[in-house]
């Protein structure tokens, strides 16, 4: 296979469209089978009681919100540095659904954190971190949305992006020693739940199912962003004759 | 040059003095304003002394950034410097370094009297104002990244906020935590040295990430 | 659900909105350019030829 053929945006767009069933039926398929397993083959915790069926979704959504980031970065990077524009748009296109990750991971967590800790929310190194995650993403995304000339828009959020990537370890650390320092939060009222097989497969399931949905749905908008923009450009076209 | 720069920025800082001094009276307003909100118990201003002092730092350091880039890039200074064969990373430096002088540095020396308002005592004055000194130049290397970005743009003050802020959170962290540790007498070295390290990161990449942003906004 | 039904529903509730919504607005987007290139037509060449491979 030619990559360079596809590396421009209008040659990449059939494909990306002929791509997306194989990503969106699997994926299907994937959170049912992930949330049968789930609910009906995995064994109630003594501990948690059935409260533990939420990190089924809870683990996978925060595993993708950072990776999501950290593959945005990637693409935003390569863009700026290759000039690709395929890969900025790609960027451009994961950072809402790294975003709703994130959001998800925090709703879902502290559903979780009531039954658990009593409340719901806690100060807690994790929780945090995610929320400044989401943060970042916002920052990502508001930059983005604020510049009208895309190649600006593009380059400015690659810089952002790694700027943010070299502080994410720096983040998590400072949030980590933070929480050590005050170690008011930490109640718990249900223990940790025990991992057996079928709550591990369910998780991970879900997380493959979380990934095909990911490429799924950031192919739909990427398919979108390149015909937005061939739009603006096809429109500047016609004020300039 | 790089002399150079920092002379002519701190000239013309002195020249719109008004700017740099509403930055500290902001500072000293929004500090003032916790007590008021609050109530007056002493134990409990003293609690949240470290907190709020310096989430009132990042917020006023935040305020000066909108200064660092705007004018030179209104009057076309900007441009002319990028075309200077002198490398744009010691540009961004002296730039960053009168900023921290005329915002950071006063904005730290006047942090006493309101260590006193919120019943701080001697040894814990002395290291807020030393974390203030060790923090702020981070802010400032941070915030150019972002005032960088955001040159130019509509609603630029607000989206620079939002850019910001979440980078700032270490350096709230570690430096809130010196005072919180000389307060509570544990060891305070942890959180300094930390802080230094963040500072000697920030001296290094923030620059080049700024001279990078800047290219970015001017073509 | 022992007594956590309403975190357990309302967990995956949550995850049915969050990603359910995501898809319905990328829809719409989608559905609302076409209709925009359709009024205008100024696009041509590639992209709206394939528009029906999708």
């Amino acid at each position: 296979m030619n990559w360079y053929k596809y590396a421009s945006p209008t040659n990449f767009y059939p494909l990306a469209g002929k791509m997306i069933p194989w990503f969106a039926i699997p994926s299907a398929i994937l959170f049912v089978l992930g949330l049968y397993v789930g609910f009906f083959v995995a064994p109630t915790d003594f501990q948690q009681g059935d409260a533990y069926r939420i990190i089924f979704i809870h683990v996978p959504s925060a595993w993708m919100g950072m990776f999501l980031y950290l593959l945005m970065a990637f693409y935003a990077a390569i863009g700026w540095a290759f000039n690709a524009r395929l890969s900025s748009m790609m960027a451009s296109a994961i950072s809402i659904t790294g975003a709703m990750f994130t959001a998800l991971s925090l709703v879902t967590g502290s559903l979780w954190g009531k039954p658990t800790w009593g409340t719901y929310w806690v100060w807690d190194a994790r929780l945090t971190s995610t929320l400044i995650l989401l943060f970042l993403y916002i920052g990502f995304i508001s930059l983005q949305a604020s510049i009208d000339d895309r190649s600006r828009a593009d380059r400015a959020g690659a810089v952002l992006a790694i700027v943010g990537v070299i502080n994410v370890p720096i983040i998590y650390f400072s949030v980590q020693w933070w929480n050590t320092l005050h170690q008011g939060a930490s109640i718990r009222l249900l223990g940790k739940p025990t991992i057996a097989p079928p709550m591990m497969a369910a998780m991970l399931i879900i997380l493959a199912a979380c990934w095909l949905y990911s490429i799924a749905v950031v192919l739909v908008r990427l398919r979108q962003i390149i015909v937005e923009r061939e739009q603006t450009a096809a429109w500047a076209a016609e004020a300039r004759a | 040059m790089f002399r150079w720069i920092v002379v002519r920025d701190l000239t013309l800082a002195w020249k719109s003095r008004v700017d740099v001094l509403s930055t500290l009276f902001f500072f000293l307003i929004v500090v003032s304003l916790f007590p008021l909100g609050i109530g007056p118990e002493t134990n409990l201003l003293r609690l949240i002394a470290p907190g709020v002092v310096w989430v009132a730092a990042l917020l006023a350091s935040m305020l000066s950034l909108g200064r660092l880039f705007a004018n030179d890039y209104q009057d076309g200074t900007l441009e002319q410097l990028l075309l200077t064969p002198q490398p744009l990373y010691l540009v961004v430096l002296g730039k960053v370094l009168a900023l921290w002088l005329v915002s950071g540095v006063p904005l730290a020396l006047m942090s006493p009297v309101l260590g006193i308002q919120f019943g701080l005592s001697g040894n814990t004055l002395f290291v807020l104002v030393v974390s203030l000194l060790l923090g702020t130049p981070v802010l400032a290397l941070i915030g150019s990244i972002g005032a960088a970005l955001t040159l130019g743009l509509r609603g630029g003050g607000l989206l620079l906020s939002i850019l910001v802020l979440p980078l700032y959170i270490p350096v709230l962290i570690f430096g809130s935590g010196a005072v919180d540790a000389s307060i509570t007498g544990m060891g305070l070295q942890g959180s300094l040295s930390l802080l230094g390290a963040v500072l000697v990161l920030s001296l290094v990449f923030a620059p080049w990430a700024t001279s990078a942003a800047l290219r970015i906004s001017l073509e | 659900m022992g007594g956590y039904a309403f975190y357990v529903w309302g967990s995956y509730l949550a995850t049915l909105i969050l990603m359910g919504g995501e898809v319905v607005v990328l829809l719409r987007r989608r559905k609302l350019s076409d209709q925009q290139k359709r009024s205008t037509s100024v696009v041509q060449g590639k992209v709206i030829t394939n528009e029906t491979t999708s």
